[in-house]
This record gives C-alpha cells, sequence and structure tokens, in this order.
C-alpha cells in the first residue's frame, strides 16, 4: 500500500482506489478537490494511472533511486493532478549548490544550433537558455526541455526570466529591450529608451538586464532593469514595471564619452537599500579598467563609486583593477575579481548600510580563505 | 507494472457520485477500474466502448495480457503511449483486438507535437535491395497515422506510423520520380519517362485490387509520362479526396494537370493544356511541382525549363472551379528563375527558392489577388537581398539543386545536405505588429552526410533521403518533446 508524507496519525489519511489499485496517503499533503469528500470507509475512486502514481510515489520516498520508468514531465503531469508536484520537484531536483563540491550533472543540448549565447536560471532550477541565431529554450526545473522558440533578434546577448513565463531579452546588434512568453513564444512587449528632449537617443541596444522575480506576492515593487546604450555611446540604466511593461524610470544616464561614463556591462538590483549597483570593465593594452557604481534608485544620484585603477583614493595607474564584479545581494557586499596579475584574486568588501558608503570608507579586505569563499559566492550568484 | 505496486483492491467502490460510472474489468486475472468515459474514448469499433458499469465482485472478463492491457488503458486516458515509445508488435497486436492500433498509431506522431527546432534524428530505416531511395512520402497525417512510404528502384516500401512493420509493393516502373502517399494502404508512383500514375495497395484485401484499375493515365494521351502530383489533404474536407497529376505526352509536346477523383479513380478535369507549336517552348514548360492550397482552394502549378539563356520558368495558381484554362495568377519567370516553389496555406503566400541566387523570395497570396500583380515585382525577398541581385545580375545558368516545402506554418529549404527553417516571429502589436521571417537550421550541427534527394513531412516527423544511401532518415519533434535528455 503506498503511503506519504511523514505523519503517522492514521486519522488523516485517505483512502485512494486508483484504477482500481489502493492507495493510502496523507490528505494534508493531496490538492483540495481529492483530501475534501466525506471521511467513508470506502475509498475514493480516481480514474488515473496507478503506475504512474506509484512511480511519483517512488520518486518522493527515495529521490537519489534510478531513472524511473517515465520521463519527468509525465511524472511532473501526473503529481500535480494529486497535489504531490511540490514535493516530486524538490525530490527530482538536485541538492542545493555547495560551489566547492560542484560536479557536472548534465549536459544540455538544444536540437538546433546548440550554440549557447546567454543563459537565464531561476532559483527554483528552471533555465532559460538563448543559443543560436535568436533561439530560446525553456527548460522546466527538472531540466527536460520544454519549448525552443525563434526570436526575431538575429543574436541575443542578455536574457532574464521573469516568472512565471516571461523571457527579458536584449541584442547588442539590435535596439530594444524585448519581453517574450517562454511557454507559448509569442512577442509580449518591446521596451525602447527614448527621450522626447533629444532626438538623438534612439536605437539604443541593450547592454546588461538584471529582472528579479517578486520575493512575495505583496513585493510589486521589483523593476526589470536595463542599460541601454545608445550608437553614439550615451547610455542610462532604464527601470521597466514588470507588470505594464512601460519604462518608468531613468536613472544613471551618461555620455559615455570616456571609459569612466560608458555603458555599465553588469547591473544588480539591491531592493533592501534601494540601491543599483552598476559596473563596467574594458580590457586593453595597459591590462584592465572599470568603475563600480551604487545608485540610488529613488533620487537616481550616484550614492557611492569607485574607478579602478587609480581608485580608493590612490592614484596609482599600475595596480591591480578587477576584472568582473559582482554583489551578493544576501549579505550586501561586493564581490571583485582580479585577473590582472594572471591569478584569480579574489578580494570582497562588506557594506554594511548606506550610512557606511555615505562616509566614504572603503576596506577591500581579503576573506579568511578568500579563494574558495569568493569563488562559492560567486558561482551561487551566477547559479542566482 | 512492477510487481512492488501496490496490490490489487477488491473493496467494493460505492463512496463516490461517479460510482455509477466505474467499469471493473478482469483482464487475464487482474482487476482494472476505470469509467465509461475513459473507455468510450476507445471510439465506436471497439468492444471496449459498450462495456456498461460493473461492480468489482462482477467484473467484465477479458481476454488478454494484463502487462499490456495497462498501457492501452494508459494511452485510453493520457490520448498517448507513456513509457515504450515505439510500440512492441506485441502491444500493437493486443492494441488490434481491442480495435485500438489506429488511433495508438496516429497518436505516435501528431502534427501538434511538430516544432521544427526540437527535431532531431530518430531513426534511420534501413531498406532492401541496392537501390537508393529516390522518393519518400508521409501519410497527410490529421486523418491517418502518419506512415511512410519510399521509393526505391522500381519497389515501393511502407512503413507504419509506429515505423516498425513494413509493406513492399513491386511496381512496373524502373524509378519512381514522384511519389504520395494517400493513405496507409495506397500511395501513387510515378516516372518521369514512363507512362502513367501506379497505384500502390498494401492492404492484402484482393477484392478491391481486382476492380480497381492499377494505372490512372492521361485520357487525352495515354502514354504520356508523370511530372508531379498532390493531393487534396483529406482535412480540408472536400468530400471525395482528389489527385492532381501533371503529365506530359510522350513526344513532349503538350501537357496538362489532370484532376482525378480517388474514390472512384476516374479522371474529372483536365486543367491548363499546353501544346507546343513550332520552337516557342518557354510558352509551353509543362508543371514539374504541383502543391494543394485547401484553404484557398488553389492548386499551384510550376515548370521550369533550363535552356542556353539559363533558367526560365512560369509560376501559374489555379481555382479548379472557376476555369480550367485561364489561371487565377501567373507570374513568367525570367530573372533568378525559381528552383523550387512552395505555398503555404497558414502563412498564405508563395515561397520560391532563386536557382541562380539560391536566396528564398516570398509572394503575399493576398497581394496576388488585386490587380493580378501586372508590372509589380510579386516577389520579396526574405534572405539576403543584396546576394540575391548580385547573384541575379551575375546572370549564372545552372541550377543549385535547392528545394523548398512548407509545412504547418514553416517553410523549410534543403541547401546540399543541410535544411534550414524559416519561421514567421509575429511582434506585439504595441511594438509595430509586424511579421518577420526568421531563418534558421535544422539539427544541431552542419550535417557532412550526401545531398538530400528527397524529403517529406507529416504527423511531426521529417523524412530524408539521401544520395547513395540505402536507407530514409527519420527526424521526429514528438520523442525529443516527451524524452528527458540523455
Amino acid at each position: 500500500m503506498g503511503t506519504v508524507g511523514g505523519g503517522g496519525r492514521s486519522g488523516t489519511m485517505k483512502q485512494l482506489n486508483v484504477g482500481g489499485k489502493l492507495f493510502s496517503l496523507e490528505a494534508s499533503s493531496l490538492s483540495l478537490s481529492l483530501s475534501l469528500g466525506s471521511p467513508s470507509p470506502t475509498p475514493t475512486f480516481v480514474d488515473r494511472d496507478p503506475a504512474l502514481l506509484s512511480a511519483v510515489l517512488a520518486a518522493i520516498r527515495s529521490p537519489s533511486s534510478a531513472a524511473p520508468d517515465f520521463p519527468a514531465r509525465v511524472l511532473l503531469d501526473e503529481a500535480s493532478f494529486y497535489g504531490l508536484h511540490a514535493q516530486l520537484l524538490a525530490a527530482l531536483s538536485p541538492p542545493p549548490l555547495r560551489g566547492f563540491s560542484a560536479s557536472l550533472a548534465s549536459t544540455l543540448c538544444p536540437a538546433s544550433e546548440p550554440f549557447p549565447t546567454a543563459l537565464a536560471p531561476h532559483h527554483d532550477g528552471s533555465l532559460c537558455l538563448a543559443h543560436g541565431a535568436g533561439l530560446v529554450s525553456y527548460y522546466s526545473p527538472a531540466l527536460d526541455h520544454h519549448t525552443t522558440f525563434r526570436t526575431h533578434l538575429h543574436r541575443i546577448t542578455s536574457l532574464r526570466q521573469l516568472p512565471p513565463r516571461l523571457a527579458v531579452l536584449g541584442s547588442d546588434s539590435a535596439p530594444g529591450l524585448h519581453v517574450y512568453d517562454f511557454l507559448d513564444g509569442e512577442h509580449v512587449a518591446s521596451v525602447q529608451w527614448l527621450d522626447p528632449t533629444d532626438t538623438r537617443v534612439s536605437k539604443a541596444k541593450v547592454v546588461a538586464v538584471a529582472a528579479r522575480p517578486p520575493a512575495d506576492a505583496a513585493d510589486k515593487n521589483s523593476p526589470i532593469l536595463a542599460t541601454f546604450e545608445c550608437p553614439h555611446r550615451e547610455n542610462c540604466i532604464l527601470a521597466v514595471d514588470p507588470v505594464t511593461l512601460k519604462p518608468t524610470q531613468e536613472i544613471g544616464r551618461q555620455s559615455g564619452s570616456a571609459a569612466k561614463s560608458s555603458a555599465p556591462g553588469r547591473v544588480v538590483h539591491l531592493p533592501a537599500l534601494g540601491l543599483v549597483f552598476a559596473s563596467f570593465v574594458s580590457s586593453g593594452t595597459f591590462g584592465y579598467s572599470g568603475y563600480m557604481r551604487l545608485w540610488d534608485i529613488r533620487s537616481g544620484n550616484v550614492v557611492w563609486e569607485t574607478s579602478e585603477p587609480g581608485g580608493g583614493g590612490r592614484s596609482s595607474r599600475f595596480g591591480d583593477p578587477f576584472a568582473d564584479a559582482d554583489v551578493d545581494v544576501k549579505q550586501q557586499a561586493i564581490y571583485k575579481d582580479h585577473e590582472g596579475a594572471q591569478e584569480a584574486m579574489a578580494v570582497f568588501c562588506v557594506v554594511t548600510g548606506l550610512k557606511f558608503l555615505s562616509a566614504e570608507r572603503m576596506d577591500w579586505r581579503f576573506g579568511p580563505d578568500w579563494k574558495s569563499t569568493a569563488t562559492t559566492q560567486k558561482r551561487m550568484l551566477n547559479a542566482g | 507494472m512492477p510487481p512492488s505496486s501496490p496490490r490489487g483492491g477488491s473493496q467494493p467502490n460505492q463512496s463516490m457520485a461517479s460510482a455509477a460510472a466505474v467499469v471493473s474489468l478482469n483482464v487475464g486475472g487482474e482487476l482494472f477500474q476505470t469509467t465509461t468515459a475513459t473507455l468510450s474514448r476507445a471510439g465506436a469499433s471497439s468492444p471496449l466502448a459498450s462495456l456498461a458499469p460493473s461492480s468489482p465482485s462482477a467484473p467484465h472478463f477479458l481476454d488478454g495480457d494484463p502487462r499490456l492491457f495497462t498501457h492501452l488503458l494508459s494511452f485510453l486516458r493520457h490520448g498517448r503511449l507513456l513509457a515504450p515509445s515505439p510500440p512492441s508488435a506485441a502491444l500493437l497486436a493486443e492494441a488490434r483486438h481491442f480495435a485500438l492500433d489506429g488511433a495508438l498509431l496516429a497518436s505516435l506522431s501528431p502534427a501538434s507535437a511538430f516544432a521544427p527546432l526540437s527535431l532531431r534524428p530518430s531513426a534511420l530505416l534501413p531498406l532492401t535491395g541496392r537501390a537508393a531511395p529516390s522518393a519518400v512520402a508521409l501519410c497527410p497525417s490529421p486523418p491517418h497515422p502518419a506512415s511512410l512510404v519510399a521509393a526505391h528502384g522500381g519497389v515501393v516500401t511502407c512503413f507504419d506510423a509506429g515505423l516498425a512493420s513494413r509493406t513492399s509493393v513491386l511496381t512496373p516502373l524502373p524509378a519512381v520520380d514522384s511519389l504520395v502517399a494517400v493513405s496507409p494502404a495506397l500511395a501513387l508512383a510515378g516516372a518521369r519517362d514512363f507512362p502513367g500514375v501506379h497505384l500502390c495497395r498494401f492492404s492484402d484485401d484482393a477484392s478491391a485490387a481486382s476492380a480497381d484499375p492499377d494505372v490512372l493515365s492521361w485520357p487525352g494521351s495515354p502514354s504520356a509520362a508523370v511530372l508531379s502530383m498532390a493531393t487534396t489533404t483529406a482535412s480540408g474536407a472536400p468530400s471525395p479526396p482528389w489527385l492532381f497529376s501533371s503529365f506530359e505526352s510522350a513526344r513532349r509536346n503538350s501537357s496538362a494537370v489532370v484532376v482525378f477523383d480517388l474514390n472512384s479513380l476516374s479522371p474529372v478535369a483536365e486543367i491548363g493544356r499546353k501544346d507546343v507549336f513550332g520552337a516557342d517552348i518557354e510558352a509551353a514548360i509543362p508543371a514539374t511541382k504541383l502543391a494543394w492550397l485547401g484553404g484557398h482552394n488553389l492548386l499551384l502549378a510550376a515548370g521550369s525549363h533550363s535552356g542556353p539563356a539559363g533558367v526560365v520558368g512560369d509560376i501559374r495558381l489555379w481555382d479548379v472551379r472557376a476555369s480550367a484554362t485561364v489561371p487565377v495568377w501567373e507570374v513568367r519567370e525570367k530573372e533568378d528563375c525559381f528552383a523550387d516553389v512552395a505555398a503555404s496555406d497558414t502563412l498564405s503566400a508563395v515561397f520560391k527558392v532563386g536557382a541562380a541566387s539560391s536566396e528564398v523570395f516570398m509572394a503575399d497570396l493576398r497581394r496576388l489577388g488585386d490587380g493580378g500583380g501586372i508590372g509589380l515585382e510579386p516577389w520579396v525577398c526574405i534572405g539576403d537581398g543584396q546576394k540575391a541581385a548580385a547573384a541575379a545580375a551575375s546572370g549564372r545558368k545552372e541550377r543549385n539543386g535547392c528545394r523548398i516545402e512548407c509545412y504547418c506554418s514553416w517553410v523549410f529549404v534543403t541547401r546540399g545536405a543541410d535544411v534550414e527553417v524559416w519561421s514567421q516571429v509575429e511582434l506585439a502589436s504595441e511594438a509595430g505588429g509586424k511579421q518577420v521571417m526568421r531563418r534558421n537550421w535544422v539539427g544541431s550541427e552542419l550535417s557532412t552526410k550526401t545531398k538530400i534527394v528527397s524529403w517529406a513531412f507529416g504527423g511531426s516527423r521529417m523524412a530524408l533521403a539521401r544520395a547513395d544511401k540505402v536507407s530514409v532518415e527519420i527526424w521526429d519533434s514528438a520523442t525529443a518533446a516527451i524524452c528527458a535528455n540523455p
């Protein structure tokens, strides 16, 4: 007799007759329509496949067992009927990422043009992959292939997922930020950076996108942030409302005439602080140079900035500038990655709050075990 | 079913409101319970559909294998097979016992699961004999299971939709140039140098075969050879399915498209008869490509001729009901003549691939209607326009052998050994609402195999026949969609 759920109380068990086989499941774990009904001694009849339910239960009970007889998508469909979808998904998903013990789990190869140009994971494990000439594939949390569709772009260079079904994408070869429905493959909206007072602002391309799914149902205030760059290199960060998909605010407009005002290649939204982190790195004959800025999303002002080499009060041109930087949103720390000295060196700075930043005290310091910590954190960030 | 699964229930079941509709079945000693609604999906011809509700204490007894019946019941519940993707011969035999085999085969390759960007090579079907396949065709899949027909030498072989069992028929033709699959039991074969359309029947039904003719020929010239064929797809529901066949007389001085009624196998009409008088060959190029546009009730007939001045051709659209002598639309191709033409119902457009430029052009059917398009260039290049103009100006005179075909809402072009697909992307209405055609390659890498000789689309599949390969390649998007990644 199949059982699921940890409860040992017999009163909460629900008897199901699935296609002639008896199952006994904990009522609280079942979907509403199944768990309701009079508590009669005879089991509730369900016209479903008993083999599928036992495969679902086996997968939930022993997640690491051998591959089931049925594809993951079939099992997930069946589990959602019984209300066991979340449990099965947790059982099918790999354990949480620990950077120092990460190993290759699976290789996804799209059926056509499998040359990835951008990817966007979501924290539930699903993945949007831009590949080939403007193709986007969506892989469900169990990493089985769901859809592949063609966008009108020829090459997608920035991509973010906006669950439940939107993909925000941009290209460095065509203007505009575009929103597609990745389940239907339909174009939903386009956002262009336009300035009625300045006609030179047109045909701006998207360099980087930050889109965070709302943290909870009450969170209506997590805009899509995209850095746009005009053909004449003028750039800005545009905040786009995730519901109406219309631009709401323009922050950080820069002329783009120098490296210090170029379009940021990475943008991260820090909703807890109301800040936007933007960084730009260029590499040339003399190594890397770049800047990091924190913009206040409400006022549109720079809160804190540093540029390397030569930032932080020192005037040396020959420092060890960063090659890449990212923000840990939870710990509110910025990590930077140095590659100027042939070896990956990581330094991080603990940003405790706005007060600390406004005092312009900057403290890049090595972590106790700087190498593993930083790589772990970076991978966690990249994995969403 | 794994033996560790829950034991068979034996308690009576009257608690649910739907208990009246619960059917209990004893199949080979094992108890199954389901509802009448599920069983009625088997169709009226199946004995399962007529089973009345019964209690577990008095189940209906069915003499069958419970292991196989599990899969059949699962198929009735879900509308497709879940576990064993290609059904075994035993399962098909069991399905035939319950008159479910037609529905089972039809569900294997549903047209709704066709996605060109998810096509993966799924099977390589070997053919008997030494001759490489010269033509392949797939059954129109909504009314029929998508069975595959391949002509190799003078033999025509039919694979069922499960791609497991095969039936071969010998035709009197030395090689088949054009092949059409009408139903899993009937295919039509024609050759460029031999008279008549030959019927290949794959069923064992001897009575029908003796009464009907085996060859369909042009009444005006019985020795005429077949250049191309097309059928009306039965899903469009013109009550008798029609066959269009382009004939050229043995002396090559007259040609016509003849319409046959496939039920009575008799000629119905003759369209666009052309006779050559004198040396004006270009005025009467026989149609080498026919395509039926069910949504528009139009027949596309195109023919080209390669001469010292390069490739010239004409494309005509015929409204069969209106006139058999005057086409609805006609275009003469002099510059960058088509290498191949195809028409799409869902996109309502005619597509051609240029013989000189090998770029893809599109002509909107809705714009062809008004004014006849005289003086107006109907073609819009959706490929590289500059390259097309340069190629047209350079005046290349040889053909490139590209082929073009439309299936569902996609356009496919073969380029040597590879297939490219054009898909329509519609932008949101507030972003302009434009519809653009975008290009992709089918498959994960450029092929190093030989040139594609013939191809066909049907169900969720694409079938390819390559030069010098005695096998047929099957690409499927349904298995790719269901199966998890390896």
